[in-house]
């Protein structure tokens, strides 16, 4: 049963680890949960007290129904520590070992349980709030919402990341966050509704925003006029009636998802290489025309991923008149509706080398259901008239989704005619059932191909998705 | 491109590396030295082999190029290209560690330091010792001590054939059962340690006898030996 002989052999080679120093064992403990480098105290005398000297202090406490269990309870009370007793226990015993404190640059707190106490969160928060903290990161859910003091982010100068998510309440501080570069706010509260806009002007830095917001109140404003932004990800589940600008020269990953039913304006967004944009459904008024406006604010774009409802929404424009997306390289679409928006994006993007279409299969928008089968409009859209890239620029492109069906194989075809210079097509799919996959791949494959070097490649699998 | 800066570089067993300026520059400490003109002649590393610098260079040269393109390609295919060049056995991983903590490159200091500390991840102590060659100097009343001071994070849970049922207990008091006392020397990988042949009621009595034996034995008064090596020795039976 013991096989302990190798471990005996092995003590003739150097403990290579224990005898680094100090700083880069820190370094690699820094990269360990706090629990974690507690652990490593216990190795050898060397290792006894080094997690002191980590300045990250990272806890983590999720209730499950297993922790509900009596075994669990009975555990804890046995040493009577709960979560509350071992954050403070760790935090004084790593205080012992120097005469000032050891500083604390990282805290993570994430405390997700029926009996988190604010009290300490409080108290916690209000300890890491030092001028040497440079990331703070709290995930809670206190059974009272937890009042953030935010009057004492002015001592912590040195704040560059800011994560906060939970049933946290923000006031807008009085002074400026000079060195924070990432903020991102998940599902918190604002004190007033121009609390997020004052924050985000706080800060002259700032390169990184992720906002994610469930509409609990009306009339929200965010303004994000934020000239050092480089990448900004949006997250508005069920918000209407919001106000949303942005102004964002240096942006340039943008992310976003949720309801375009606010007011949104978005401006100077030039230097933007890669945009995201996924919609959810709203039956209002003038949505087609609105999300038409807000991807026509994108247009400097060189990647572009257009995900689940945009397409059927944009069905539903009065007028088709997007700008040219002139560096537009790349482009994912998503979606059902296929004959009635493709060309008209194809139109729009006269350099795109490579486009990637996945199919979805489902069909909620009424009007698109006639058009889906109807080859004549493939004839009409692509070949009467065909897109600039396709003829002249696209290299690679990829059907996700693909079935087999007639008009797909049209369509595959048609591309294959009229793109010059295509290189790759790609072919994925789930769907197709193993009695079909031969002659379809057969199909595929005696297709005319204009360009010489084209390549045709196939996988079949249920992991399909290729990322450029 | 001729004209391309290049700076010379020499390791410590003599080899001669002649790298563009750019790729050199990830190394703060390099760059300090070429901002400082001191970078005329080729520039001696005394710490550095010429193996490990050569891997150092190939880490520069592939995170030079991706610094200018922004795009989320460069990033996923260098993440990649991270995995794959840090994929060497541990002797060659410390010595990078050194040498990037000398030379300064950032990077690469994270990616060799993050790469040890998900080997020291989620193991035991008996666990990471045997896999660093660490040797336990502490002496049983020191380890203890230790290991008081810091209960909450020395836990293992013992499961029984009832997959629901797991208890936590400290590794001190699972050790006087001789069974689990070997898993844990042998170093048993699963961090729960399934019991066959005993069920939760059963094994419920166990671990409060096993208390009761480990707080005598604090207590320092007779250890109560009888009960405790009936209930060990006796083979246990659903």
């Amino acid at each position: 049963m013991a096989k302990s002989t190798s471990k005996r052999e092995k003590q003739t080679v150097m403990d290579r680890v224990s005898n680094l120093p100090d700083s880069l064992l820190c370094h690699i403990l820094s990269f360990l949960t706090t629990k974690e480098a507690v652990v490593t105290s216990i190795l050898s005398s060397r290792w006894k007290t080094l997690w002191t000297l980590v300045p990250n202090l990272d806890f983590e406490m999720f209730s499950s129904d297993e922790e509900q269990s009596p075994n669990h309870q009975h555990q804890l009370n046995r040493y009577g520590f709960t979560f509350a007793h071992i954050v403070s226990r760790v935090w004084a015993l790593r205080n012992r070992s120097r005469n000032n404190a050891n500083t604390l640059k990282h805290f993570r707190l994430y405390w997700v349980s029926d009996d988190s106490d604010p009290i300490h969160v409080d108290t916690w928060v209000r300890a890491a709030l030092t001028p040497d903290l440079e990331v703070l990161d709290l995930y809670i859910f206190p059974p009272q919402r937890f009042e953030f003091p935010s009057t004492l982010l002015n001592d912590a100068k040195s704040l560059v990341v800011l994560k906060l998510n939970g049933e946290i309440v923000l006031n807008a501080p009085s002074f400026g966050f000079l060195s924070l570069k990432t903020l991102h706010l998940e599902n918190v509260w604002y004190a007033n509704p121009d609390t997020f806009s004052k924050l985000v002007s706080c800060c002259p830095v700032l390169q990184n925003l992720y906002l994610q917001t469930y509409a609990e109140e009306h009339d929200k404003f965010f303004k994000i006029i934020v000239p050092t932004l480089k990448t900004l990800e949006l997250r508005f589940f069920f918000n209407r009636d919001y106000k949303l600008e942005i102004n964002a020269p240096a942006l340039q990953d943008l992310r976003f998802s949720g309801s375009i039913s606010g007011d949104v304006l978005l401006e100077n967004l030039s230097n933007l290489v890669k945009a995201d944009v996924g919609v959810d459904f709203d039956d209002i008024e003038d949505y087609g025309n609105r999300i038409r406006d807000f991807i026509g604010a994108l247009s400097s774009v060189k990647s572009l991923h257009l995900n689940s409802y945009v397409k059927e929404c944009l069905c539903n424009t009065t007028e088709f008149d997007l700008p040219i997306f002139h560096n537009l390289a790349f482009l994912y679409i998503h979606g059902a509706c296929l004959w009635h928006v493709l060309p008209h994006l194809l139109h729009r993007a006269p350099n795109l080398a490579v486009l990637v279409f996945e199919k979805i299969w489902y069909k909620y928008i009424e009007c698109c259901k006639s058009y889906e089968e109807d080859s004549s409009i493939i004839e009409r859209r692509f070949y009467e008239d065909v897109p600039v890239c396709i003829s002249s620029h696209l290299k690679t492109f990829h059907f996700i989704g693909f079935k087999g069906l007639t008009y797909e194989l049209e369509f595959v075809g048609h591309i294959l005619k009229t793109a010059r210079f295509l290189k790759t097509m790609k072919v994925s799919s789930a769907y197709i059932d193993s009695k079909e996959k031969f002659r379809v791949l057969k199909e595929l494959l005696m297709l005319p191909r204009e360009s010489r070097t084209c390549q045709i490649a196939f996988n079949l699998s249920k992991h399909c998705i290729w990322f450029i | 491109m001729s004209s391309v800066k290049k700076v010379t570089l020499k390791s410590s067993d003599g080899e001669i590396f002649e790298v563009e300026e750019t790729v050199a520059m990830e190394s703060q400490t390099i760059k300090g030295l070429i901002e400082d003109d001191c970078a005329d002649n080729a520039i001696p590393l005394p710490n550095v082999t010429g193996h490990i610098l050569s891997l150092v260079i190939q880490y520069c040269k592939e995170h030079t190029s991706s610094s200018d393109s922004n795009s989320s390609k460069s990033n996923e295919k260098l993440k990649a290209w991270d995995t794959q060049f840090i994929n060497v056995d541990l002797n060659v991983l410390f010595d990078l560690i050194m040498a990037a903590n000398y030379l300064n490159v950032k990077g690469l200091l994270d990616l060799t330091c993050q790469t040890v500390a998900d080997m020291i991840k989620e193991k035991t102590p008996e666990q990471i010792r045997a896999m660093f060659n660490i040797v336990n100097d502490f002496t049983p009343e020191e380890e203890e001590e230790v290991r008081r001071e810091n209960a909450w994070a020395f836990e293992i849970s013992l499961k029984n054939n009832n997959v629901v049922d797991t208890f936590e207990v400290e590794e001190s008091m699972a050790k006087e059962l001789q069974t689990i006392k070997n898993m844990i020397e042998d170093n048993y990988t699963d961090s729960v340690i399934p019991l066959h042949n005993v069920t939760s009621d059963i094994l419920e009595l166990v671990i409060e006898d096993c208390k009761k034996h480990v707080e005598a034995a604090e207590s320092e008064s007779e250890p109560s030996y009888s009960l405790a090596s009936k209930l060990i020795d006796d083979p246990l039976k659903a």
